[in-house]
């Protein structure tokens, strides 16, 4: 033991448990992590701290680490197969990894870079290396299961990356789908206490979920809903809101959407002849005029309208019509939602809106709107998703209640520190440009891009509208041909950071283990040998958190941080204690890589982008940097030459105030929100085109500028008889997704709170001899499973609850091995269960539970 | 390099392709001659003649916008701060680049 580490120390720095990045000060005596603490000074978890945060620094200890490069010796890859690992230098490792990617040099779309490292920097770094070396296929931050809809949803309908109530002003809060505020989601340890602190000021929280969970059970109200049914949800509140109750923000809509945009016979704009710009009826002289006409005054959302011959009706008055297809009692068999509930929600819903009155924050009077439904990734994972989603952020656009206090805000949309970042109309009038502190591309469904005859993988030239397109690989290896791909389209090469991809981001096992398979070299960072490592040819140490440095540290810093006029604030991360020998820092060995490859001024390029470096602050070609150099030159790029690493070492975390008008952006946007989504039209024509010359016939009927409701497959399979139930996933608090799994101390939370056990009700458990505690078959089309009863009366009882991201089989992970379901693994992956749209693969599965 | 003829300077414009690219080209870079006074406008429309649909159906959001997803420096400088695709060019050094979507799947 070296006289340095004699000593006790606090160190201030990030939590890597998931991918928020709580405020942390760790406890260490005599070099070893004794402790971790929440920082009380941070604004994203004010000093709390949840139970995987606590038992982090277990995995600093894991005697499974991976602490040297591994090479696999048995070639044959597959489940159930010993990778057979040997121990290799540094340099043998590099060495192999530079002669694959220069393998594929000229033909890079076979390369397959896959950065979900949310946690840090690598996120940016290693995308920032496929992107220099010219790949298509680069995943940043992004996966298969997560926020398919709402992030393409949030970036055209609010300005930012996620959505999140205003539990400050809020006084109704419906969350659809997810246990927000709870026991899961960004800035989860802040909103804890805002959200027990506005139920204890009165706010009604309603809980509409298959499962009766942790939300559920801090809520006035739980609804159970059958799986895949919240567009008919959404849809028949829509309509007792404007068609039965006539309550709707009629300034807003008129002001802050295209609810006055004049649609023609053909679904799409009106528009001025020589502008092309879509048109407005002015009520108040009865002229019809362009959208941004200065003089408008009295923009008419209902009625109908003749312009130059050409009949033409506000789209809002389009919906109206729409949504007047789903009266509650239409909808109530498939959500299994009594009507009489349905038009009581929606009317709770409309009168706690205030519409009309306003609030005056800090002089600046804004409209009080204190209501809001949230939805995430419940609603989203459906053979429908963007349109089971969609009609869900309607009614909060309907009401007036986005980015305005007490409604429902837009994440990291927009600042005035330490850079300006706004969100931005474009074509149309419509929000285009999402607003994002890291100037990264958004996803966005609007206004999308042109589709093509597809030469990638993932097939994304044939989703126009979708950010990401992984879900797709796993059919096109199968055959290529069939979507007009050659084997020359197909991905060779692969480098992961260490996300558990193949156990959580995809489907049906049996094709994921073939897509992994056809890969012909995989490399990959790893912290432990989970299931995906299980495929890698080539093995690099991975340091914990405890051991990095990082500039970022998780995204509730920069786009899922805490809304409202909560404090911007920025920490990095610091090593805590040393990673142990032959660990590297991975920026370094990105650097080594792109050094290697010719590409190190272009990885620079990106990152001096992406990270706002100018002048003395940038990263320069031709030289190499150690990561604290390169943490301390970012942190004084952003907050001045006196804020450097050591400042942050020293005091933890820089913050400053949000004004108004940052924290509130719907009245100063000027771009407007969507109530109809007329560029569906058009991406429907250019899809059928396409897809024609393909011989594609593949189902567009979810391009329509309303969207219907449609059931998932799984509905259709229980209607049938063949299967009697539909499994979900949901989240555990102290597993948020595998987060933490091979911990012993959240392992032992798990078994203490039975989170291994699958939900069955109680009724149906009954009606089948199933007894809490009980072995029992879990069945889907695609995978047979041993799993244990927890016999509930918290679950509807047409539904299957399979908490977490268990069902771990690799050897490397003697804990958490042959515990609880891997639920990814039950879900048919096809056409028939992707979303049209977003490419979300349906998470709800239909299933068998037997003894 | 520029040359000169009896009526009009050429510019030699160097051409990096970055992001992705290269695996829709199929190509790292290439040299496009243009004009004298030409602008980033005036190379994009250059590169959509070279490499047709393909280049132009992903790099345009809709005639003469770039998408969101695409990022272009002359001689270093984001063109954003030279006028967007009116940027001015010389024998300069391009890199055009089009970066994946961030986040969350």
């Amino acid at each position: 033991m070296t006289q340095s580490k004699l000593q006790s120390k606090v160190v201030l720095t990030a939590c890597g448990m998931c991918y928020i990045g709580c405020g942390i000060k760790v406890q260490v005596e005599n070099g070893v992590v004794v402790n971790i603490e929440g920082n009380t000074d941070n604004p994203q978890n004010r000093g709390k701290m949840c139970a995987k945060g606590k038992a982090g620094f277990m995995n600093l200890y894991n005697p499974n680490r991976v602490k040297a490069p591994l090479k696999r010796t048995n070639p044959k890859k597959g489940i159930d197969e010993d990778p057979g690992w040997q121990e290799i230098s540094w340099k043998e490792a590099i060495d192999t990894i530079v002669a694959q990617f220069e393998r594929v040099r000229d033909t890079p779309k076979k390369v397959y870079v896959q950065s979900w490292d949310v946690v840090g920097d690598n996120m940016f770094w290693v995308s920032a290396l496929g992107s220099a070396f010219g790949a298509n296929h680069v995943n940043v931050a992004s996966s298969a299961t997560c926020g398919k809809v709402v992030h393409p949803v949030e970036f055209f309908s609010g300005g930012g990356f996620h959505q999140q109530p205003d539990l400050h002003y809020a006084e109704y809060c419906i969350l659809i789908g997810t246990q927000f505020g709870i026991a899961s989601r960004g800035s989860f340890n802040h909103h804890l206490t805002d959200m027990a602190d506005a139920r204890a000021r009165g706010m009604k929280l309603v809980v509409i979920d298959p499962v009766g969970g942790f939300a559920a059970s801090k809520a006035n109200e739980w609804i159970p809903i059958r799986p895949g049914t919240d567009a008919a949800l959404g849809l028949s509140m829509l309509h007792v809101l404007l068609n039965e109750l006539g309550i709707y923000d009629r300034e807003s809509l008129k002001k802050h959407t295209n609810a006055p945009y004049l649609v023609g016979a053909d679904g799409r704009y009106l528009r001025d002849a020589a502008t092309k710009k879509p048109l407005i009826f002015d009520a108040a002289d009865g002229a019809v005029k362009t959208h941004d006409d200065p003089s408008l005054r009295d923009p008419a959302i209902l009625g109908s309208y003749d312009v130059q011959g050409r009949p033409g009706r506000p789209s809002f008055e389009l919906l109206r019509e729409h949504v007047a297809k789903y009266p509650p009692e239409a909808t109530e068999k498939f959500s299994t939602i009594p009507a009489a509930t349905v038009r009581r929600i929606a009317r709770e819903f409309g009168e706690a809106a205030h519409i009309g009155e306003t609030i005056t924050l800090d002089g600046i009077e804004l409209p009080y709107r204190p209501v809001c439904v949230d939805w995430a990734r419940g609603t989203q994972g459906h053979k429908h998703g963007f349109h089971n989603c969609w009609p869900l952020k309607l009614l909060n656009i309907v009401v007036g209640s986005v980015n305005v206090p007490g409604g429902i805000l837009s994440t990291g949309a927009a600042g005035k520190y330490p850079h300006h970042w706004w969100p931005e109309g474009g074509v149309d009038g419509m929000l285009e440009h999402g607003g994002q502190l890291m100037p990264m591309p958004h996803p966005s469904a609007f206004p999308g891009h042109t589709p093509a005859k597809p030469t990638r993988m993932d097939l994304g030239e044939l989703f126009p509208l979708a950010p990401h397109y992984h879900t797709l690989m796993p059919l096109t290896v199968e055959n290529p041909a069939a979507f007009g791909l050659t084997q020359q389209d197909m991905i060779e090469v692969m480098l992961h950071v260490p996300v558990n991809s193949l156990l959580g981001s995809w489907g049906d096992i049996k094709k994921v283990e073939r897509l992994y398979q056809s890969f012909k070299f995989i490399a990959g960072f790893a912290v432990e040998i989970n299931e995906t490592t299980l495929f890698d040819d080539i093995v690099l140490p991975f340091p914990t958190y405890l051991e990095r440095c990082d500039f970022i540290t998780g995204m509730g810093a920069f786009c899922i941080p805490p809304c409202g006029q909560d404090d911007f604030y920025w920490q990095v991360r610091q090593p805590v204690v040393e990673a142990p020998p032959g660990v590297r820092h991975p920026q370094e060995v990105v650097q080594e890589i792109a050094e290697r490859l010719g590409i190190l001024s272009g990885l620079y390029r990106l990152l001096n982008h992406t990270y706002k470096l100018e002048g003395d602050h940038q990263l320069k070609p031709g030289k190499r940097y150690p990561m604290a150099e390169v943490v301390d030159m970012q942190a004084r790029a952003w907050f001045g030459e006196e804020k450097g690493l050591a400042w942050f070492q020293k005091n933890g975390v820089v913050r400053h105030p949000r004004d108004p008008e940052e924290a509130y952006i719907g009245t100063f946007l000027n771009a407007r929100m969507p109530v109809y989504l007329e560029h569906m039209i058009d991406k429907k024509e250019q899809m059928k085109a396409v897809l024609g010359e393909l011989k594609l016939d593949w189902d567009l009927s979810d391009y329509q500028p309303i969207g219907d409701f449609i059931p998932c497959p799984s509905y259709h399979a229980v209607q049938k008889g063949d299967y009697d139930l539909i499994a979900v996933n949901f989240k555990f608090p102290f597993v948020y997704g595998a987060y933490g799994n091979e911990n012993p101390w959240v392992n032992e939370v798990c078994e203490q709170t039975n989170a291994y056990r699958i939900l069955i009700n109680e009724a149906v458990a009954a009606a089948k001899g199933i007894s809490d505690g009980d072995s029992v078959w879990l069945e889907s089309p695609v995978k047979k499973v041993r799993a244990t009863a927890k016999v509930t009366q918290c679950i509807h009882p047409q539904a299957v609850g399979v908490g977490g991201h268990f069902g771990h089989f690799a050897p490397g992970m003697p804990i958490s091995r042959g515990k609880g379901v891997n639920f990814n693994a039950l879900l048919p992956t096809d056409m028939e269960h992707i979303d049209m749209i977003s490419t979300a693969l349906d998470h709800c599965v239909q299933v068998k539970v037997y003894k | 390099m520029t040359t000169r003829t009896t009526e009009q300077r050429i510019l030699t414009v160097k051409v990096t392709f970055m992001g992705e690219m290269p695996s829709i080209l199929g190509q790292r870079g290439l040299e496009v001659a243009l004009p004298e006074g030409a602008t980033v406008g005036e190379l994009f429309e250059s590169l959509s003649t070279t490499y047709g649909e393909n280049f132009s159906s992903r790099v345009f959001c809709r005639p003469g916008e770039l998408r969101h997803t695409m990022l272009v420096f002359v001689d270093g400088e984001d063109i954003k701060r030279r006028g967007g695709l009116a940027a001015k060019l010389g024998d300069s050094e391009v890199e055009v680049i089009m970066l994946p979507m961030f986040g969350g799947g």
